[in-house]
């Protein structure tokens, strides 16, 4: 019924996708986040909107196509389902910064399970404090506080470490506890304070003063894609779709709020099926 | 102020708890006058290193007498010394249940060799511990100045 397939996503800048416009929070602009986790997400939408508008200015005659015919005025029955559908991108690594390292990729079980199911594989249990890595002292110190290191798993990396990551041997990788994921997601955010000046001032501007949140440079994502096999009762194929997409092996994407001033932007690698993205052999 | 704690074996997450220490030691010299002041010269402080940080208590340090026979001003200075030094010994307590020793916990002499025997300790702390230890007090500052924002008396500070 559908090719399955998955996007590994890798920020290289900080990455802001916006979880309200901060009438809510005040001055502080969150990023939004999957409830359970309450770790940074990017919603399919964001993914599908992106790729969309790249296609509408190279092919958009296809547009239609793969993402669906919008709905024309006075014209019953004149949109179409897509082909191509997404679903949104969840946290796979997240750079923390560590006094002594100075960065530890961090993860939980629940975020490695959803990789797992993505690549229709079967369960794969951590144990919290799992970790990879050369180390010299069993254990860990941050900045809000420390934990202990416990066993040492190689497919931590082989298994869960995209091949597509820059410097995926480079830092220790660390599971923690589900329910701790949560406060040291929030210890390795980058934020800003940010201001907005007057015209012909160098005064704040009323309103103008704002915080932000974003993923910090080197957060790595993952999120599904299924593509319908047939369509009109004619096979689809997956490899036209990336030619199409021109995204064949990888594509610099930016994504969420803030580009004009250097944030958002991510390198996107696509894996067919349960094929491997994490390298390792 | 040391907790007495027995050295257990760490299975978990554990915080600093920075924020209880914190608001106990600015709620402890509330009172007192012109002592608050101290903790935004704490923050900047722990720029120049942990040797810095622990000499400063020295500098405002007066003379030993008995308390009713000082000054004003050393008065002033006797708490000043005072906090800092708290601050240095709840850093202490944050890493008491870990295997980093934090030299010169409840010193009170200001003699030469005891001096001399904390700073030694201090050279011979390990690179990697340092850097831990030193990242781990300005969190600590960080939240003595928040609190400080939120308990200072005006009347009690010039």
């Amino acid at each position: 019924m559908y090719h399955k397939a998955h996007g590994i996503i890798e920020t290289l800048a900080p990455l802001h996708v916006g979880a309200s416009a901060g009438e809510e929070t005040g001055n502080l602009n969150l990023i939004f986040r999957d409830q359970f986790t309450q770790t940074g997400i990017i919603p399919g939408s964001s993914i599908r909107g992106r790729l969309r508008a790249d296609m509408r200015e190279t092919k958009p005659d296809r547009v239609g196509f793969w993402y669906g015919k919008e709905a024309k005025e006075n014209q019953p029955n004149s949109t179409s389902e897509g082909i191509i559908k997404f679903e949104y991108a969840s946290l796979l690594w997240l750079p923390v910064f560590c006094p002594d390292r100075p960065v530890v990729r961090v993860t939980c079980p629940a975020l490695l399970e959803r990789y797992q199911r993505l690549r229709g594989r079967q369960p794969h249990n951590f144990k919290p404090y799992s970790y990879w890595g050369e180390i010299d002292s069993k254990l860990l110190f941050f900045n809000l506080g420390f934990l202990p290191l416990k066993e040492k798993r190689q497919e931590l990396f082989d298994e869960f470490m995209p091949s597509s990551v820059t410097n995926r041997d480079r830092y220790l990788l660390l599971v923690v506890d589900d329910k701790e994921m949560p406060m040291i997601h929030d210890m390795g955010l980058y934020r800003q304070s940010r201001v907005q000046l007057e015209d012909h001032r160098k005064q704040s501007k009323d309103k103008g003063f704002f915080n932000v949140e974003a993923l910090p440079e080197g957060t790595v994502l993952v999120f599904p894609i299924a593509m319908r096999n047939k369509f009109d009762n004619k096979p689809v194929d997956w490899q036209e779709y990336l030619k199409e997409q021109e995204i064949e092996k990888e594509k610099e994407l930016y994504f969420g709020g803030l580009e004009s001033v250097g944030f958002g932007r991510t390198q996107v690698t696509l894996a067919s099926g349960d094929q491997n993205n994490d390298g390792g052999n | 102020m040391m907790a007495e704690t027995k050295k257990k074996t760490i299975e978990e997450w554990q915080p600093y708890e920075l924020d209880r220490h914190a608001e106990e030691l600015v709620r402890k010299y509330r009172d007192k006058k012109n002592v608050l002041n101290e903790s935004h010269k704490m923050r900047m402080t722990v720029a120049y290193g942990l040797e810095r940080f622990w000499g400063e208590h020295l500098r405002l340090k007066p003379k030993p007498k008995p308390e009713d026979k000082y000054s004003e001003k050393e008065k002033i200075d006797f708490n000043k010394a005072s906090y800092w030094q708290d601050v240095w010994n709840a850093l202490g307590e944050i890493f008491e249940p870990t295997n980093i020793k934090i030299p010169g916990l409840n010193m009170t002499s200001t003699e030469t060799k005891d001096i001399k025997a904390v700073v030694d300790d201090l050279w011979k702390m390990d690179i990697s511990d340092r850097r831990i230890v030193l990242m781990v007090l300005t969190q600590l500052c960080d939240a003595l100045v928040w609190w400080t924002q939120r308990y200072k008396i005006k009347e009690n500070n010039d």
